[in-house]
């Protein structure tokens, strides 16, 4: 069960590091005019990565708790503020050098693990819902 | 000074939301998964996304709080 959660996990990273390929590959290969955008993109992108993998591990934290831990007091938390620290860290990056990365594009980097998640588990639901067939 | 005002009131009315969500979701979870240990991956997966979710406005909250303190108004 664990290995199904580690699989989608390693997916979801495989796709947003196939954004930041393709962001590279934009930066690199289109016009002067087109670079902050993609370079906004990629740093968005990456920070947006670390925030994710650093969420699956506290998400992976707190199921062990569940399961370890019952009856008994543990204190886990979810690592909101390192994650809002990321997102102001990347704003300050861009703010700072506001020449090189395009700030709208940073915004919509950070969100892209999310959507890549929720589009992923999406199709995946799709995908195994012909296969389970005569359950409740 | 209105700047720091404006950052202040978008992450603090941010942050409620968030945590708000974030403790149904995490509480839910929790009691799913000390009911039903088996179904573990499932449901650490479905926390991951709801997280994500959830936690995309304060960040969006927390990027125009710093555009609006950085532009010193």
């Amino acid at each position: 069960m664990i290995d199904e959660y580690s699989f989608r996990i390693r997916r979801v990273v495989q796709w947003t590091m196939f954004v930041i390929a393709g962001s590279i590959l934009g930066w690199g290969f289109t016009s002067p005019h087109y670079q902050p955008w993609f370079a906004g993109l990629g740093l968005g992108t990456t920070i947006g990565l670390i925030s994710a993998v650093f969420t699956a591990w506290k998400v992976h934290k707190v199921g062990e708790v569940a399961i370890q831990h019952q009856g008994k007091k543990k204190q886990v938390s979810l690592g909101m503020p390192t994650r809002l620290a990321l997102a102001v860290l990347a704003t300050v990056i861009t703010l700072q050098y506001s020449e090189i990365f395009h700030i709208a594009t940073m915004v919509i980097g950070l969100m892209i693990p999310s959507i890549i998640a929720l589009v992923d588990a999406l199709l995946y639901n799709l995908l195994h819902s012909h296969t389970d067939e005569g359950g409740e | 000074m209105s700047g720091i005002l404006a950052a202040a009131i978008a992450v603090g009315l941010a942050a409620i939301g968030a945590g708000i969500g974030n403790g149904l979701i995490v509480g839910n979870t929790v009691s799913s998964i000390a009911r039903q240990p088996e179904l573990r991956g499932t449901l650490q997966t479905t926390m991951f996304i709801g997280i994500g979710l959830v936690e995309a406005i304060p960040i969006i909250a927390v990027v125009i709080a710093f555009m609006a303190l950085g532009s010193g108004a």
